[in-house]
């Protein structure tokens, strides 16, 4: 059974859908879109059960596989505009609206070639642009970045992002790499083995740690010195020191006082001054490993 | 959700500098949608193109093109001859099926797999079947394009033939009134070699997401049901009739034969030639003429092409719904 009792509720917004390889992310996503049939239990897509209601949800919902699915034959403008026509759309709107999409996905200029001759940057996008090509209100994203280089995975992420943004559809994204997903997503779900291990807000994830990182450029002995003379608690890591800010309506700014006063004093440059806010590794961490 | 439709209105920069602005913000569509019916165009229509390879580089082209030109090529010699002869050599309708037939299934073991296996060897399939489309609603706009791109090859060279034949007459409107009926055997035999041979296309192209075995496994499928039905033809006398529908290349003729009422012409002229070769060889000759004479009704060989082509139809289905997603 690739699912088990996973009962989840997402909002508006864009939500990351994290597991480790055979999690049962494609199988939650396959149940959404209606491709397979739940075995037990119930699911719905704006009110539309999955089971009863599969037309309605078709019209919906635009959805990127995870798979290679493009005939390399074909340009992009063709198979943009009849993967539109497949979803009702008139000939001349569906070409209209496939120039449009490709246009937003970056891929105007090339869209008259074969997609067998685009990299694999590029075919990603015409995934992305046919998924958006009958303009749905939700968008399910099977592993966007696959098999894509760093630069490429920013560059998917920034256009998953402008999709909520601009273009206001709602995104499931889904990805076995935690960190790319902090970068974009409004809320988290993680699951294991088909079970549903943690669904939360992204903010409730990064919240304030508590800590402020100062980063300075000078003598950090004698400056970390003068502010734990000052009787603040703080630890060095990686360059910086990490102040404790004990809770409470003004501590930051006393504390932030100490440290500029402290710089001015010592003569040491301060070159980040920041919040420390957990990393979403971090507090996955334990989840992932138990 | 944010609204991002644009007022132009709004703008004070559109309307009074004189220049357009071109504002490229993404714009939801709110025009028609046609739902389910129209998804069922897109797929035929675009499975049509397929099997033509229009759309497509000149390679797709390749197979459609040659058997097109290689059918229509001959009705075209028969028409001059019949023209040159001043009409003693008489248009057989008949004998170009004979050597038509297995170009026809040449045409479906190319394009018959281009368009069902590679759906699948690309995995379009699946990406298809989350838009406005269900299996049923794939499988036959696939079948309806795969049948109707095999009628349009089917019917070219007869079609040559027909207004060929009207247009080298001396009077065209005197010969269009006499044979206007003529035509319903044209169409007939077009549709009945359209279900028999696509039919045998779309039931192997679907189960395989290899093209290149599909090609083949349809060719073999021909060329095995001709060797069959041949050794079987000398087993036992009172099947033999029924022996000769399991040859779908030798059964489409036949049929043609009779469509065209050319059967009686064709017996009496073989036999003429038997009976100029001498008594010796009669006996061979005599089982010669029988085997280019058809040996069954019409309403037989047109049931087995209608047959062929539901059954056809049916085993795709049955493999669409049994694909997994």
């Amino acid at each position: 059974m690739a699912l088990d009792s996973l009962s989840v509720s997402i909002d508006p917004g864009i939500t990351g859908l994290v597991g480790s390889n055979g999690a049962g992310k494609s199988t939650l996503v396959k149940i959404l879109l209606g491709l397979v049939a739940p075995s037990g239990g119930s699911a719905s897509v704006m009110g539309n059960d999955v089971v009863r209601d599969q037309r309605a949800i078709r019209a919906l919902v635009g959805y990127m596989p995870e798979n290679d699915c493009l005939p390399p034959d074909t340009n992009a403008a063709q198979f943009v505009g009849f993967m539109a026509r497949c979803s009702g759309l008139p000939d001349g709107a569906a070409r209209e609206r496939a120039a449009e999409v490709l246009r937003h996905v970056g891929l105007f200029e090339e869209r008259y070639r074969p997609v067998g001759s685009y990299s694999t940057g590029m075919a990603q996008r015409v995934k992305l642009a046919q998924a958006l090509v009958h303009d749905p209100a939700i968008l399910i994203l099977d592993e966007p970045t696959n098999g894509l280089d760093p630069a490429g995975r920013d560059e998917m992420l920034a256009l998953v992002q402008r999709t909520y943004r601009e273009f206001g559809m709602s995104v499931l994204v889904s990805s076995h790499l935690l960190g790319e997903l902090e970068k974009v997503c409004d809320s988290i779900l993680l699951i294991e083995q088909g079970r549903l291990v943690r669904f939360e807000r992204l903010d409730a994830f990064t919240a304030d740690t508590g800590t402020l990182i100062v980063e300075i450029d000078g003598d950090s002995a004698s400056f970390e010195a003068m502010l734990l003379e000052a009787g603040l608690t703080l630890r060095h890591d990686n360059n910086c020191a990490v102040i404790a800010v004990p809770p409470g309506g003004d501590n930051l700014d006393t504390v932030c006082d100490i440290v500029r006063d402290a710089a001015v004093t010592t003569g040491a440059g301060i070159l980040r001054l920041e919040r420390n806010r957990a990393r979403l590794g971090d507090v996955f961490a334990g989840a992932v490993n138990a | 959700m944010p609204d991002v439709t644009i007022d132009s209105s709004s703008s004070g920069l559109n309307s009074s500098a004189g220049s357009a602005i071109h504002d490229l913000r993404y714009q939801h569509y709110k025009g028609v949608r046609t739902g389910a019916v129209g998804a069922w165009r897109a797929l035929y229509r675009q499975g049509l193109r397929t099997m033509f390879g229009l759309g497509r580089p000149a390679r797709f082209k390749a197979v459609p093109v040659f058997v097109l030109v290689v059918t229509v090529l001959p009705a075209l010699a028969a028409l001059s001859a019949t023209s040159l002869s001043n009409g003693m050599v008489p248009l057989r309708y008949g004998r170009l099926i004979e050597q038509q037939i297995i170009l026809f299934a040449l045409f479906i073991a190319a394009q018959g797999p281009e368009l069902l296996s590679s759906d699948q060897q690309y995995r379009v399939l699946s990406l298809i079947l989350t838009r406005d489309v269900t299996r049923m609603s794939y499988a036959t706009a696939r079948l309806a394009a795969l049948f109707t791109a095999m009628f349009v090859v089917a019917i070219a060279p007869l079609m040559t033939l027909y207004v060929g034949s009207i247009g080298l007459d001396a009077d065209p409107t005197a010969a269009f009134s006499r044979m206007g009926s003529q035509i319903w055997p044209v169409v007939a035999q077009s549709v009945l070699v359209a279900l028999a041979v696509g039919g045998v296309g779309a039931a192997v192209s679907a189960w395989t997401p290899r093209r290149g075995y599909a090609t083949a496994a349809i060719i073999a499928l021909f060329i095995a049901a001709s060797g069959v039905s041949a050794a079987l033809r000398d087993v036992d006398a009172s099947s033999r009739k029924f022996v000769e529908l399991i040859d779908p290349i030798r059964s489409l003729h036949m049929q043609g034969l009779l469509l065209f009422e050319e059967n009686d012409r064709v017996a009496t002229e073989k036999a003429r030639q038997a009976g100029a070769a001498g008594n010796r060889a009669n006996a061979r000759a005599r089982a010669r003429v029988n085997a280019q004479v058809p040996q069954l009704p019409l309403g037989t060989y047109a049931l087995t092409s209608v047959a062929m082509g539901v059954l056809g139809g049916l085993i795709l289905v049955f493999r669409v719904n049994r694909l997994q997603p």
